[in-house]
């Protein structure tokens, strides 16, 4: 793995070094090479913020896509579609059994797949089949290491001052808000948005799709990456995780260019059933895990399942307006609620130190490599990225990356930290009525731009990517 | 030359990581080791405790004794004084092993050490008032490179206060940075051109750029600040806590004592040494006991280019380890294991609006930022070392997060960067962020004592919080009950 990551790195200093090849130098006129042409450059600039907006645009029509709906099944043939328009021939689908809701979220579930409650003390979905597909999640306690009491809540007041933990093992400072999964449709304003998320769940297997760029050198190895592509919460799901769906669909279509080479191989992959407990990434792991590295047929040079590299996920990639602020009234004091509390809101406008959260995962197996990837990815992000700074942080929680992080190096990119700032109530759109096209500004979209730039440059460095 | 040299050297990043396993394998050198897991931590209500003996109103004491001194320029009276106090207050706190190095600031021409553009680089040399010119010079390294980084806004600044530094510094400033050297202490900061985006360390631009105060100094401040710099040498002052079962290995923590700006120096950098003062007063609590060794120095001569850290390196590094007397158990210098700089604590307002100007509070926002340099050869271990006090402050930091970053740069820290894990804890990220602007009071005369509210004062304590937990569990911290 290191070598892997290194070669990556390495690739940063080639660039650099013609870089300084291109400064004036005085005196002794030293020896110009030619300077390569910035293949990554190139790649960079085939990223545009309309069409990452016509993609995301694209994923609304099919509602919040909860695992399982019509909507959602729907929205899996539609993305397959798109990916194959990219000229991507080899999409392929797994399917999985999602575990059955626990926990009623809405008249959208039958009865007949709900079943009573049970005690749900903070840390459920640790168990692999048992995260609640609707609710729940709120709690935050989902994530592989578990090991903290719920992060969200947080009561609504300012209730900064306490050792407050948040899931992945992050810490709680500063203002919050509570956060929770919308489960009335009713809460849903727009009568259009409404209709298009009023079908039931459909018991049974779902289906998630990937497709490959296929590596010209070791097409035996590859880097995964990833984003779910299902929602809840009676809205669009155009943040959770639409951004990060659309990010992914235009990284395929950056690679699907048959003049761009990569050594080694991408995996493009739309998990499902995010919501419902990493349902459709656990999946793959377990059925694909065993996979890695076998040449089948033999002697064909064809990998079902090249070994994995590593794993990128990308989830909520648009909002970052800062920690909750007391409201200021009309009398220019700040508002109180009938309690006597402050009241908070969070900022319309993205704020001005926005940056992409880059997040491994301190306590896993993969630490060390992972968080070296993590850098690699904020270094590239420096180089290419247009608007916005990558930040690292060592507390990945709560995404699709989480199955991967015990086997290969793993990380998610993110608007916001996970634990401590989306748990802390920063994105008032997580999981409610506003996540929706009309909330979001180009301010916004550009930071999903900046996560795509970003993880395109370091993925086009890992992979060895050359443009013919 | 110096202008190609630090863009290869900055080409490293990945080197600097190869570099690291090759100098772990050599065994030349003495070879540090990486900060996790080489002592059990103790039980974490030790930590806790030590972490509560932390108080705003005495780290704030502490600030304020050092403003008495002004802006405590290296060299001159005033500085003098504030070592001597310094000296004073350490043993007052128990730390009875006070040592003064003495140092000559080299002649720096042609960016030896490159960090730093200002300050009088030729030692006794810079008079009072020049700290202006001489860094605006930044911006005449850039425009030789081409780049014309935020050449206007420094310009201006040149011609206010230009003084015959500014030549020469100019050569030492590596130019391409200029954008945020250049530009922040000279004058305003300008609109950058779109494609120039690199600061100081490695870092990357982003966003609006700031102004500085521009605030000029009263009579107080004049008088307080009017003496000359007197010939070297200059002395720096240094107390050590002995490790129990290892007093020949130690940590380093450090702030720079002395400031320019004819204010009172107080954020940069007497909220970083009054960190280290509180530190040690901490450590040398009765019943307080620690395995390894740790070191409190407050260098001088960081804002003439880190001199006092660099003499200590010269002078001290090939002393590491050695037992005198032989026999004894005493380690006039143990083994370096890493090296924690604290320059600048308090102020995270964050970026400037459009217009340059700031708000007027600490943002909610607000993190202290840990920072290696991954330019050196200690890239991978600083990284490391920089975590673990990361994830210290996430357990024991009570208002604000510590964020990590690669970009450490123009900090006691540098000369270190090379031979032993190094690290450097700062208000903000100091390419990107305090390059561009983000703090207004930088080098200027209003950063004075008054300027600070509580809010900011704070943010410097849980930085303190953070060393202090992390280094309680590097060193094996106990209490005697």
């Amino acid at each position: 793995m290191r070598s892997k990551i290194l070669a990556g790195t390495a690739a940063i200093v080639i660039m650099v070094v013609a870089l300084a090849a291109q400064q004036p130098q005085q005196g002794q006129p030293a020896p110009q090479p030619p300077a390569p042409v910035d293949d990554i450059g190139t790649l960079v600039g085939r990223l545009e913020l309309e069409k990452y907006k016509a993609t995301l645009k694209g994923l609304t029509q099919f509602g919040d896509r909860r695992q399982g709906t019509k909507r959602n099944r729907d929205a899996v043939n539609w993305i397959q579609k798109q990916l194959e328009s990219y000229g991507y021939t080899n999409a392929e689908r797994i399917t999985y059994d999602p575990p059955v809701p626990t926990r009623e979220c809405g008249p959208s579930v039958p009865a007949s797949v709900v079943k009573p409650e049970p005690q749900r003390q903070g840390g459920a979905g640790g168990g692999g089949a048992a995260g609640a597909a609707g609710g729940g999640r709120a709690a935050g306690a989902a994530g592989g290491t578990g090991a903290r009491a719920g992060g969200g809540g947080g009561g609504g007041g300012n209730a900064g001052r306490g050792l407050a933990t948040g899931s992945g093992g992050s810490r709680l400072v500063g203002n919050r808000l509570p956060t929770s999964v919308n489960c009335d449709p009713m809460a849903q304003p727009d009568e259009r948005i409404r209709t298009l998320n009023s079908g039931p769940i459909i018991p049974g297997p779902v289906d998630e799709v990937y497709v490959t760029k296929i590596g010209t050198k070791y097409p035996n190895e590859m880097y995964i990456v990833g984003a779910h592509m299902d929602g809840h919460g009676y809205n669009e799901a155009v943040n959770d995780d639409g951004s990060g769906t659309a990010l992914v669909m235009e990284l395929a279509r950056v690679f699907a260019d048959p003049k761009v080479e990569t050594e080694r191989s991408i995996r493009f992959a739309l998990w499902n059933g995010e919501e419902g407990g990493l349902n459709g990434a656990r999946a793959y792991v377990a059925q694909r895990q065993a996979l890695q590295g076998i040449e089948n047929p033999k002697g064909s040079g064809k990998y079902p399942e090249p070994k994995w590299l590593g794993m990128i996920q990308h989830d909520m990639m648009m909002w970052d307006h800062g920690m909750p602020k007391p409201v200021i009234g009309p009398d220019g004091k700040p508002q109180v609620d009938a309690n006597g509390r402050g009241v908070l809101a969070v900022s319309k406008e993205q704020r001005l130190e926005a940056d992409v959260n880059v997040e491994f995962q301190i306590a896993s197996k993969f630490a060390d490599e992972a968080m070296k990837l993590a850098f690699v990815f904020k270094l590239a992000g420096e180089k290419y990225a247009t608007d916005y700074p990558v930040n690292v942080g060592p507390h990945m929680t709560n995404t699709d990356s989480g199955p991967f992080q015990d086997i290969v190096p793993a990380i998610s990119l993110r608007e916001n930290e996970r634990g401590a700032q989306t748990g802390a109530g920063w994105n008032p759109t997580w999981h409610t009525p506003l996540d929706v096209w009309t909330t979001f500004t180009d301010k916004d979209f550009r930071l999903g731009l900046n996560a795509a730039q970003t993880t395109l440059a370091a993925l086009a460095q890992l992979t060895g990517a050359k443009v013919k | 030359m110096a202008i190609r040299r630090s863009i290869v050297a900055a080409a490293g990043l990945a080197v600097g990581t190869v570099a690291v396993v090759a100098a772990t394998q050599s065994g030349g050198a003495p070879t540090p080791q990486t900060p996790a897991g080489q002592t059990q931590a103790p039980p974490p209500d030790d930590v806790a405790t030590l972490v509560g003996h932390l108080e705003l109103e005495k780290y704030k004491a502490t600030i304020k004794g050092l403003t008495q001194f002004g802006d405590r320029r290296e060299g001159t009276q005033r500085n003098r004084d504030a070592v001597a106090w310094i000296e004073a207050q350490l043993k007052s706190y128990g730390c009875s092993n006070v040592e003064r190095m003495q140092y000559t600031p080299a002649q720096r021409g042609g960016g030896g050490g490159g960090q730093r553009a200002g300050g009088g680089g030729g030692g006794a040399a810079g008079a009072a008032g020049a700290a202006g010119g001489a860094t605006a010079a930044g911006a005449v390294g850039a425009a030789q490179t081409g780049q014309r980084t935020g050449g206007q806004g420094a310009q201006t600044g040149a011609a206010q206060t230009g003084q015959a530094g500014a030549a020469q510094a100019g050569q030492a400033q590596a130019g391409q940075r200029g954008a945020g050297g250049g530009g922040g202490r000279g004058g305003n900061f300008g609109p950058l051109p779109a494609p120039v985006r690199t600061g100081e360390g490695g870092s990357t631009l982003y966003g609006n750029r700031g102004r500085r105060s521009g605030g000029t100094p009263d009579e107080r401040l004049k008088e307080l600040n009017a003496g000359p710099v007197l010939p070297p040498p200059f002395e720096m002052v240094y107390c050590t806590k002995i490790g129990t079962t290892r007093p020949d290995e130690m940590y380093i923590l450090g702030g720079h004592m002395d400031g320019i700006g004819n204010g009172e120096a107080a954020n940069d950098d007497a909220s970083g040494s009054a960190l280290v003062m509180e530190l040690a007063r901490i450590f040398h609590t009765p019943g307080v006991q620690t395995e390894r060794s740790i070191r409190f120095a407050l260098w001088n001569g960081e804002e003439g280019g880190l001199n006092a850290a660099t003499a200590y390196v010269e002078q001290r590094q090939k002393l590491q380890g050695i037992e005198e007397p032989k026999g004894s158990r005493r380690y006039p210098e143990p083994r370096w294991l890493g090296m924690i700089q604290h320059d600048m604590m308090m102020f995270d307002h964050g970026m400037p609006r459009a217009d340059g100007t700031l708000g007027p509070e600490q943002r909610p926002e607000a993190d202290f930022n840990i920072e290696w340099q991954n330019n050196s050869k200690m890239a991978e271990a600083s990284m490391k070392l920089a975590l673990t006090v990361k994830l210290a402050a996430d357990k024991y930091s009570t208002d604000y997060p510590g964020t990590l970053g690669p970009h450490m740069t123009n900090t006691d820290s540098r000369p270190f960067q090379d031979i032993i894990p190094a690290i450097s804890l700062r208000e903000n990220e100091r390419g990107m962020h305090t390059g561009v602007g983000w703090n207004p009071h930088w080098h200027q005369a209003t950063d004075l004592f008054t300027t600070f509210s509580d809010k900011d004062f704070r943010l410097g304590l849980n930085a303190a919080q953070a060393t202090l937990s992390a280094i309680a569990q590097l060193t094996g911290a106990t209490i005697k009950k």
